[in-house]
């Protein structure tokens, strides 16, 4: 765009639209990069009247939602499960506890272990979580392309040398199931005092 | 929401445009209004009103009449007319409790506008990307709303009132095509408002990838070279090795602490 002719996608995504520039636009995020070479400051403005509002809707807040109803491509946080874990029941706790959406490997789907549509990767699905943890999924590139956009991959493998680790943020050499169980025992006490604190909060 | 008593005769009009398919271009219903219909249907089978503004002998129109819909209506107006005007006039004779859009159309300029008109126009409240509309009573309707990455909010607000229907809600029926091609239009003519902001519009297929306003931040030759020449930093990150178990795990924990997933 310029001060003349600015250029909207219009039709779902699929028209450029030429036309003058108005006054207001919403940017498509596609339109520059994001600053960040300088800081800005917010300033309160003074109104000099504001128009009386009757409040029509109330916002009832975030509501609670089941993270394996989370569309996989969507989600925020993901536990995933590769060839090396060996006690699934225990898999799926942790991802309960820690309210993580579940991801697999190929190989864990094949084997019978998940149902396909948790697979992730280049013939499954392209994650864009914030944080992945990777439970004894080696690393194939058929995987790491489906975690290209992840911010924060944590690995939990026996293996030091496997390409998960060179891609993870933090990596934890060790066995999987001896791992998640202390993860677990530290996140239901996390939880425990979190509800210990409401309760003296609610009680105050 | 199953269709209860207190919602079975409730005037909804779900507004509905003509769609086109991403890949092939083709026609069709659109994805979200398609939505809008089946949240209409399940919430007041018997009081739905489909609602579209433009040309009557449109075919994809009937992909909606063949969700169970026994008729549809048309306001009558060329393509180039400005579809809220239409609406406005409409309803300000009919008034129904609850409108439907979609979010963004699949055709014309796409811009979500519509329904902030429409709720501007009648002063109504506008409630954006809803999933759902958890239940209605006593003239309070209580709405989840999507957000992104799958989360969902609720919101109550009072009828009437105008909401856009978001793709995170409940997917559209199958369309059948006996009822469709036996479905009723009714055709009405209407209030036709000239849309002259658009008529210099040029329009041409999209480029693949947009042109993003490039802002060369290096000012010197040397920090040119520098960014042309840069490795991605942080290659690899922290491994444990030789740490207890307990200690790993605590590792793992503080992260997701540090960022904020575990609530
Ligand atoms: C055309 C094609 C498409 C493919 N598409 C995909 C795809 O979309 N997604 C995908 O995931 N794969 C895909 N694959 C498969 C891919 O190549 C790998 O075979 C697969 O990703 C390996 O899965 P894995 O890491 O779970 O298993 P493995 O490679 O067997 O890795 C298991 C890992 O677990 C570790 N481990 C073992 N025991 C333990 C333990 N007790 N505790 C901790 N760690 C342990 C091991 O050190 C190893 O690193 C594709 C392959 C092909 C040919």
């Amino acid at each position: 765009m310029d001060t003349q002719t600015t250029i909207s996608r219009g039709a779902g995504g699929s028209v450029d639209i030429t036309r003058k520039t108005p006054r207001v636009l919403l940017l498509a995020e596609e339109c520059a990069d994001q600053i960040d070479e300088t800081r800005h400051e917010a300033l309160a403005i003074a109104l000099d009247s504001v128009g009386q509002i009757t409040r029509q809707i109330h916002d009832g807040g975030r509501v609670e939602v089941d993270p394996n109803a989370i569309p996989l491509a969507e989600a925020e946080f993901i536990l995933s499960a590769g060839n090396g874990i060996h006690n699934w029941d225990q898999f799926h706790l942790v991802a309960k506890a820690l309210g993580a959406t579940e991801g697999a490997s190929r190989v864990a789907v094949d084997d019978g272990f998940m149902p396909r549509f948790r697979q992730v990767g280049a013939t499954g699905t392209w994650v864009t979580a914030r944080v992945y943890i990777a439970v004894g999924i080696s690393g194939a590139v058929q995987h790491m392309q489906g975690i290209g956009q992840c911010d924060k991959v944590i690995a939990i493998n026996t293996d030091a040398g496997c390409d998960m680790v060179k891609r993870a943020a933090l990596s934890t050499i060790g066995d999987s199931e001896a791992i998640l169980e202390h993860l677990l025992v530290l996140v239901h006490n996390y939880k425990e005092q979190q509800a210990i604190e409401e309760d003296n909060q609610d009680a105050a | 929401m199953p269709p209860d008593s207190s919602t079975q005769s409730l005037a909804i009009v779900s507004l509905i445009s003509i769609g086109k398919h991403p890949q092939s271009g083709r026609e069709r219903r659109a994805d979200q209004d398609a939505r809008a219909v089946e949240l209409g249907l399940s919430l007041s089978p018997n009081n739905l009103t489909v609602l579209h503004v433009g040309d009557a002998k449109q075919q994809a129109l009937r992909q909606y009449a063949g969700m169970g819909v026994g008729e549809i209506h048309v306001l009558e107006a060329p393509v180039q007319a400005d579809a809220v005007a239409s609406l406005t006039d409409y309803f300000q004779e009919n008034a129904p409790s609850i409108i439907l859009t979609g979010v963004r159309a699949e055709s014309g300029e796409s811009s979500g506008m519509v329904p902030y008109l429409l709720a501007e126009k009648m002063g109504w409240p506008m409630v954006s990307r809803i999933a759902n509309i958890v239940s209605i009573q006593e003239g309070v309707a209580e709405v989840l709303q999507a957000l992104p990455r799958g989360q969902r909010r609720v919101i109550k607000v009072s009828l009437p009132f105008v909401a856009s229907v978001d793709s995170a809600a409940p997917e559209a029926r199958q369309s059948a095509f006996g009822p469709a091609s036996r479905a009723a239009l009714s055709i009405q003519t209407c209030a036709i408002e000239k849309d002259d902001v658009s008529e210099n519009w040029t329009e041409t297929p999209a480029r693949k990838r947009p042109k993003r306003l490039k802002i060369i931040k290096a000012k010197t030759a040397a920090e040119r070279f520098k960014a042309a020449t840069a490795k991605p930093q942080g290659e690899s990150g922290k491994v444990m090795v030789k740490e207890s178990n307990q200690e790993k795990a605590e590792e793992i924990f503080n992260l997701l602490i540090e960022e904020k997933v575990i609530r």
